[in-house]
């Protein structure tokens, strides 16, 4: 026996068995009596067809269709060369609709669903509290409770957020931080790169004061991660030791928005005070992170915590209110983000599922326009004896070779575009760090192209079957009626494509219209010419609030003085780019009925610095200062708490204040979250009656350029303190365009796959069109030859192609109106049944198809007679 | 191409048969194609013809299916000729053909001959 890839051995040893096989029967017969020559020739006879003989032995050895599968692929090349124009044509399709899809796919992945980057991210939950229906994270005590007594959890950490000045390197930064417990690194399952973590000790007031740092923290600071232990920085004033340093891809918590400040560069010891542990409920600062019991489901978890908090409200029953209505539930790390950006990544992957589907039509549509021009060899071959199975598996090798070609390209195209686009600055706010290809999307663009390549392969033969080899032998090639099932079956398919267009053209229309309606929303103030500053009094440097407000009121004097600016303002949150939730109680109504309002605490003059509009009473004056607690809510809290009219004067109670706050003034309302989110009651309070550190100054130029005011603010901010931290300088546009990066990207993805899929059915609906011209051109011929008018020739071909483009136009549409509900979440002031997204794409297309059918209807127009007919 | 089809129809009808045909051949010692060919003749008195573009494609699953072998030898007569001999596994498939077959002639002597059957 010989190995399969040693065919020709055997082949060998046949021919040796056979010619061995013939000596004999011819020596037999010449033993009888016969003589040579006619011995032989007997004996050559009784043997019978040597070729046939051979052909069933072959058979017997098996495995002839890898033979067959060679032969079929060789011929598959062979042919590709004859064809280099068509196949250059059917791979390119397929290459850029696979490299384009599976490009943007992976971006758009990795923009929406970045991995996060901890060991067995699956099993990491996050637990959260629902306090009054309003989600929190837990107060330390409680974290402490959640962590000994919960018991799913393998392990869990505690941690905060904070933003730290760092002074003492090179001019004073403003860098974020994280207070981490000792379980952190632990429970995420990432050790640092070099040195080691926190000690439980840490975890309280009095423990060590040290410091594990970010890979670019060490590198920016110290060199190289190894020379950065055992260095001491200082933090808002105080100094921490440098025990470690994380690896570079260690991002933690993840930036849950794109537009979010850069990723922590520093994580610090818990370092729990008295203070902070004996307040149960005053505030909910620390997040709970846990790693669950390997074969622990979600629904155990949740149980398990619901309980822990059930004993919280059983045992202290005088903290957990029965009317807060508190309860604990888990949700997978990144959910929150996630069931945030889904919609559109279901909306871009659909559009993707649609571009790749009208290539692949498109390359079908080739294909059978080749198998019609092909149609006579496939009969001369079946009338030869070849079999329908063995022509069957020939055309499918030969269109796979094709679509497998175009497929590999294209994944190599795709690895182009997202290693280029990584490097785009545009998409830098977009997208993360170090992006690949993505593994499944590529898979899936393979696999996608192996079927298309076997579905087109087919498609032909079908129609092929149906007439029969006599019927297709017969046909001379002149006849006008020529491969009709063919052209049905092409027509079909450009309806299809049309339908597949139209939708994603309304699905961007719905977009584009969306992201009008966004920017055509009055934010309630007015960015241009706004420069902001951004920085932060620590309580380190600043321990009394009255020297604080003293700094604060010199540099808005002297940012006042700079030439071209008209009016400085002083605020601690900037619409659009933070916020902050408080809750308060109205004064005069039930004590434990508690509402929830943004905040922002700002100076007198922020409103018209931003032109945010003052509908009722005044602003804050500097006299405020101190009196007592005043505050200016928006229109939509005045109208939401004192329908009548009459909110200023009215008072509410906030934090330990033992004094409530007097309603002075009543403003515009103003997105402060986002622009497509409706504005949420609004308390502002006044600046100088804040204890909020965080200061940002709003320069409203007169006409300088807002990036020269920039630096020069910066400048005036040092030398009213030189250790003050600017962390930020921008231009109040470019937080607002920030702001809006995520639908931006979106909506142009998604107009991009509308334009690729409107292009692909043109030129599908142009192949038709130019292939029946081709076809009939001896018939238009005679009929212009009899006196038919050109004109009419070429309304005639516009017409069938505008009549395809309007079957799928309806199509389209009806899909359209049954689908556009499922994107509602995206869409911002449009309905998903938008009578003007419709009409666009409705003109949209027709027009497309109205370019495509043209260039075929000139054609027919200008067939000479005399060559149409003398041609054949 | 009609030869091509009754080949084919023929090497479906024998197959069962023409294997425990080769492999009873066997049986008596190794031998080469057109030795188990011409022996199968002689045995039969004449009556099968065994066509060589059966007896081929036969051998070669045979040795497939590992119920015999193949060497290159010399003859007798000083020529050169692949042997086919059986295997122990072959041995135990004709031993299992035969006991098919006999049960299929009883079971067709039985249609054919009802009388002799249960009364």
């Amino acid at each position: 026996m010989f190995p399969w890839w040693r065919r020709d051995q055997r082949e060998r040893d046949l021919d040796e068995e056979l010619s061995s096989h013939l000596d004999m029967a011819a020596r037999n017969h010449e033993e009888r009596g016969e003589e040579h020559g006619s011995a032989r020739s007997h004996a050559r006879r009784e043997l019978g067809n040597l070729g046939l003989i051979k052909e069933a032995t072959r058979v017997s050895w098996g495995g002839i269709w890898r033979e067959r599968i060679l032969q079929d692929l060789r011929y598959a090349l062979r042919s590709m060369r004859r064809n280099p124009g068509f196949s250059a044509v059917a791979v390119s399709t397929m290459m850029l609709g696979i490299g384009s899809t599976t490009a943007v796919f992976s971006l758009v992945k990795a923009a929406l669903f970045s991995p996060e980057p901890y060991r067995d991210p699956g099993r990491l939950l996050v637990l959260k509290q629902i306090v009054l229906g309003d989600r929190v994270n837990t107060s330390a005590a409680e974290f402490l409770d959640f962590q000994r007594r919960s018991r799913v959890f393998e392990d869990a950490a505690g941690y905060e957020s904070e933003e730290f000045d760092l002074t003492g390197t090179r001019e004073p930064e403003r860098v974020s931080g994280v207070r981490v417990t000792s379980s952190l690194f632990r429970t995420l399952g990432v050790a640092p790169l070099a040195g080691h973590g926190f000690s439980a000790a840490q975890d309280f007031a009095g423990g060590a004061r040290e410091a594990v740092v970010s890979e670019a923290f060490a590198r920016t600071y110290f060199g190289n991660p190894q020379s950065a232990i055992g260095r001491t920085i200082r933090l808002n004033e105080r100094g921490y030791q440098i025990t470690g340093v994380m690896p570079a891809a260690f991002v933690f918590p993840a930036s849950k928005k794109s537009n979010e400040q850069p990723p922590p560069s520093l994580w610090l010891p818990m370092a729990f005070s008295k203070d902070e542990l004996g307040d149960r409920a005053a505030s909910y600062d620390i997040s709970f992170i846990g790693r669950l019991k390997r074969g622990v489901s979600l629904a155990d978890a949740q149980r398990d915590v619901m309980r822990v908090s059930r004993e919280f409200q059983r045992e202290m029953p005088e903290v957990y209110r029965g009317d807060w209505n508190t309860r604990a539930f888990v949700e997978p790390l990144g959910a929150e983000v996630a069931a945030r950006r889904k919609p559109a990544l279901i909306l871009l992957s659909a559009g993707v599922a649609l571009v790749l589907l009208i290539a692949c039509v498109n390359l079908c549509n080739l294909l059978l326009a080749r198998a019609g021009a092909r149609e006579r060899e496939m009969a001369a071959r079946t009338a030869l004896g070849a079999s329908a199975g063995r022509l069957a598996v020939q055309a499918i090798v030969e269109t796979v070779t094709l679509t497998v070609a175009g497929g590999l390209l294209g994944c190599s195209l795709a690895w182009t575009a997202v290693t280029a686009s990584t490097k785009l600055a545009a998409l830098e706010a977009i997208l993360p760090a170090n992006i690949t290809l993505d593994g499944k999307a590529l898979l899936f663009g393979l696999l996608l192209s192996l079927a298309t390549g076997m579905v087109c392969g087919l498609a032909p033969l079908s129609v092929a079957w149906q007439r029969g080899p006599g019927e297709s032998l017969k046909w001379s090639g002149r006849t006008a009626t020529a491969a009709r099932e063919s052209n049905r079956l092409r027509s079909m398919l450009v309806v299809f494509e049309a339908a597949l267009s139209v939708l994603l053209l309304i699905g961007s229309a719905l977009l584009i219209r969306s992201f009008v309606a966004v920017l055509a929303t009055p934010p309630g103030f007015d960015a241009h010419g706004v420069t902001i500053v951004r920085t932060s009094f620590n309580r380190q440097r600043y321990p009394e609030a009255q020297r604080r407000y003293a700094a604060q009121r010199e540099i808005v004097n002297r940012l006042q003085a700079i030439p071209g600016v008209a009016q400085v303002a002083l605020t601690t949150h900037l619409p659009l780019a933070d916020s902050r939730t408080i809750g308060f109680v109205v004064k005069g109504r039930d004590p434990n009925e508690y509402h929830w309002a943004d905040n922002a605490n700002v100076d007198g003059a922020y409103f018209s610095a931003l032109r945010i509009p003052l509908q009722q009473g005044r602003t804050f004056r500097e006299s405020d200062a101190n009196g007592l607690p005043v505050a200016i809510v928006n229109a939509t809290m005045a109208r939401q708490f004192w329908p009548a009219g009459d909110a200023v004067g009215k008072q509410f109670l906030w934090g330990g204040n033992s004094n409530p706050f007097t309603i002075i003034g009543v403003a515009g309302d103003v997105h402060l979250e986002a622009l497509d989110l409706t504005p949420k009651p609004t308390i502002y309070m006044d600046a100088y009656q804040s204890r909020q550190t965080d200061a940002v100054f709003v320069l409203r130029a007169s006409h300088t350029e807002a990036a020269k005011l920039g630096a020069e603010a910066r400048k005036l901010i040092w030398s009213v303190d030189p250790g003050l931290p600017v962390f930020e300088t921008a231009s109040m546009q470019s937080i607002v365009d920030r702001s809006l990066a995520a639908r931006r990207f979106t909506m142009f993805v998604l107009a991009a796959f509308a334009v690729l899929a409107l292009s692909l059915a043109a030129i599908g609906l142009y192949g038709v069109l130019a292939y029946m011209v081709v076809q009939r051109t001896r018939e238009l011929g005679v009929r212009l030859a009899l006196g038919a008018d050109p004109i009419s020739l070429l309304i005639a071909t516009v017409a069938g192609g505008m009549r395809l483009a309007g079957l799928g136009l309806v199509l389209g549409l009806g899909a359209a109106a049954l689908l556009v509900n499922g994107m509602s979440r995206l869409l911002f002031g449009v309905r998903p049944l938008d009578p003007a997204s419709f009409a666009a794409a409705t003109a949209v297309l027709l027009v497309a198809a109205l370019c495509a059918a043209a260039i075929p209807a000139l054609r027919a127009a200008h067939i000479d007679p005399i060559a149409a007919l003398r041609c054949e | 191409m009609p030869p091509r089809e009754k080949y084919q129809n023929r090497i479906e009808l024998l197959q069962g048969t023409l294997d425990m045909l080769i492999l009873q051949t066997l049986q008596w010692g190794p031998q080469h194609g057109y030795g188990i060919g011409n022996a199968i003749r002689a045995n039969s008195g004449e009556l099968l013809q065994v066509e060589t573009g059966s007896l081929y494609p036969a051998l070669h699953r045979l040795e497939r299916q590992g119920w015999v072998k193949s060497d290159w030898k010399q003859t007798e007569a000083g020529q050169r000729a692949k042997i086919y001999r059986l295997t122990p596994a072959g041995r135990k498939q004709l031993l299992s053909e035969r006991d098919r077959w006999s049960q299929l002639v009883g079971a067709i002597s039985g249609v054919l001959n009802p009388s002799k059957g249960e009364a």
